[in-house]
């Protein structure tokens, strides 16, 4: 701790300035502080007390003034009392005009219901004349739609009627062709079979006209029965010779017979357009031909099959777009028939068409298709 | 180091006794207000300590001034809140010691050019903590206020309030604590006061260019060269004049950490 005069000095003034300036005071001032609060509390119970003493002196009075001149006091009570029912007579006047005011009101009030009722009550009837005639309309309306329906069901038994000849009409169609067709077969296998005669006979011909064939036959006839063995091995020898070339000559020209027997392909590459149209909006997928008629089917990007008619040259004409594909046609096929059309496409579905009335018949879908084939 | 418990306690101790009297022009009531006496610490500031004095004149002025602001005057010269008890009545009775001291409590004509207004002691703790903050800044460059929490600027101030002495300077002996490798603070928070009030605020180091200790006769030759003889007064009482700066900002520092002396 640092020391020295200085702060001995410090602390001795502090020291003095403590007792002079506090110590004196302190005690002095906390008992002032405390008389203080002291005559504040009893001031106010002074006031509290005062308080009372008039109240209690009020209240003696009132007991005092009660002992007086009792005939004196009565009559007063009676005037009092007079007094009170003049008023109540006075009020009870005026709650009666009140009450008459009241009257003539509530009678206006009760005037205006009764007109608004009436003019309720007119509202009501005319509703009710309106959902009368409402009413006769609806019933109208459901006898109009009851024969409309009766109507529709006989043209639906027409549609199916006609439907049904349609059918049949086209059974017989096809079997017409197929019998077409076969006889168009029977007459082929015939044409065939005289070409096969005309070339037997060719061939015949041919054999016949061979010089060495015809020199063997002759000369091995003839040489049996008359020369000696030396001449007969050299005829031999010359006979072998020349058969041998003959034999070379018969054979090529055998071999011309049947190469030229055979049927004959020409292959060449299309190198002209016969007539070209547009088919879809977007690419094409799919052409076929149809087995029976000239219809080609086209697939296109815009989720149609389209049926074109192409038998007149050069001009093509649409046989109507057979719509129910949800996303691009990718492959389309005729059946043998030629009735029925199959289109596969992008949706993971096939669905298959008639040709003639352009209906979608049958729409499959991946799984559908392999529970029908399983 | 602030160690010196003895004068430390003595300077708390310090209590002033004040007798309050109500400004006769303001008086409503028929009845004459008995003056109010009380004792504060030197120490504290009037805001913190007049509340009941307020309750007791309340009764005897007009109601419409009953919300005004109430301020305090000594022989007409009104007393500034803000500074410490003590240190006002070093100002303004120091060389005429007259005890009990006699201040006139005033409702209305609030001098506004003179004081600041305070409404509630939140103000007065706001000024109060600004103070420390400008002595930390001059002794350590503010360091150790910026490193206390806020239960400790709390602690503090709830310290000096409530008049705690353990409770202030827990806290307070932080700030009277030297950094660094020399002994002592870097400047020392001080304000001096002529007689009329005026306040000479300058820094001041705790050492010498030779890097002794600076006493007080050498800080009075260094501030009036003209006046040598010039005595200092604080707490109530004179500086000795070979009294070193540093212990003496240690010691004998309000509590908001700067020394106000009066010349005398």
């Amino acid at each position: 701790m640092e020391g020295g005069e200085w702060r001995k000095d410090i602390i001795n003034q502090l020291q003095s300035r403590n007792k002079r300036e506090t110590s004196t005071f302190q005690d002095i001032i906390a008992f002032q502080s405390r008389l203080f609060d002291n005559v504040s509390t009893l001031k106010n119970e002074n006031l509290q007390l005062t308080l009372m003493n008039e109240r209690m002196r009020y209240s003696n009075n009132e007991s005092v003034s009660s002992g007086g001149n009792p005939s004196f006091e009565k009559i007063q009570a009676m005037e009092q009392r007079i007094l009170a029912q003049q008023e109540e007579l006075t009020s009870l006047h005026r709650t009666r005009g009140e009450n008459a005011q009241e009257i003539i009101n509530l009678n206006a009030r009760v005037r205006e219901l009764e007109k608004n009722l009436q003019s309720k009550d007119i509202l009501i009837s005319e509703n009710m004349a309106l959902i009368a005639s409402l009413r006769a309309e609806i019933q109208m309306y459901d006898t109009n739609m009851n024969e409309l329906q009766g109507l529709n069901q006989m043209l639906r038994d027409e549609h199916q009627a006609l439907q049904i000849a349609f059918a049949s009409i086209e059974e017989k169609l096809r079997k017409a062709q197929d019998e077409n067709r076969s006889l168009v077969e029977r007459l082929i296998k015939y044409k065939a079979k005289d070409a096969d005669k005309m070339n037997e006979e060719n061939e015949h011909f041919l054999k016949s006209n061979n010089p060495t064939a015809f020199f063997i036959n002759t000369f091995g006839r003839v040489s049996f029965g008359k020369k000696s063995d030396k001449v007969r091995k050299e005829l031999e020898e010359a006979a072998r010779e020349g058969c041998s070339r003959g034999s070379d000559g018969s054979g090529g020209s055998v071999d011309d017979k049947i190469m030229e027997s055979m049927p004959y392909y020409a292959t060449t590459l299309p190198t002209k357009v016969l007539s070209s149209f547009d088919a879809h909006d977007g690419e094409v997928n799919a052409v076929k031909w149809s087995p029976t008629d000239r219809l080609v089917a086209t697939g296109g990007a815009d989720r149609k099959v389209k049926l074109w008619d192409v038998s007149k040259m050069g001009l093509v004409e649409s046989k109507g777009a057979l719509v129910g594909s949800n996303a691009g046609v990718m492959s389309v096929d005729f059946d043998a028939t030629g009735v029925y059309i199959v289109g596969a496409s992008n949706d993971f579905a096939s669905r298959v068409w008639t040709v003639g009335d352009q209906r979608l018949r049958v729409s499959c879908y991946t799984n559908q298709i392999f529970d029908n084939y399983i | 180091m602030a160690n010196d418990r003895e004068v430390l306690r003595e300077i708390w101790d310090g209590k002033l006794p004040i007798c309050f009297q109500l400004d006769q022009e303001e008086i409503m009531d028929i009845q004459q207000p008995d003056p109010f006496y009380v004792m504060v610490p030197r120490l504290s500031y009037f805001p913190l300590v007049i509340d009941k004095m307020k309750r007791h004149f309340l009764r005897f002025i007009s109601q419409e001034n009953a919300d005004n602001e109430m301020w305090l005057d000594y022989n007409g010269q009104p007393l500034k809140w803000h500074y410490p008890i003590g240190f006002l009545y070093d100002l303004f009775c120091g060389n005429d010691p007259q005890l009990p001291w006699n201040l006139t409590v005033h409702f209305t004509k609030f001098p506004e050019h003179i004081l600041l207004h305070c409404s509630n002691k939140d103000i007065v703790e706001a000024h109060f903590m600004s103070t420390v903050k400008e002595a930390d800044v001059l002794k350590h460059r503010g360091q150790v206020m910026s490193t206390m929490q806020k239960k400790d600027h709390n602690q503090l101030w709830l310290g000096l309030q409530n008049d705690k002495f353990d409770q202030f300077w827990a806290i307070n002996r932080r700030l009277m604590e030297s950094h660094g490798d020399n002994e002592g603070f870097k400047h020392i928070p001080i304000r001096i006061y002529s007689d009329d009030g005026i306040c000479r605020q300058r820094l001041i180091s705790p050492r010498n260019s030779d890097g002794s200790r600076k006493i007080i006769q050498q800080l009075i030759s260094e501030l009036y060269p003209d006046k040598p003889d010039v005595k200092l007064r604080t707490h109530g009482i004179l500086l000795p004049a070979d009294t070193p700066l540093q212990w003496l900002s240690e010691h004998m520092s309000y509590p908001d950490n700067f020394l106000h002396i009066c010349l005398c």
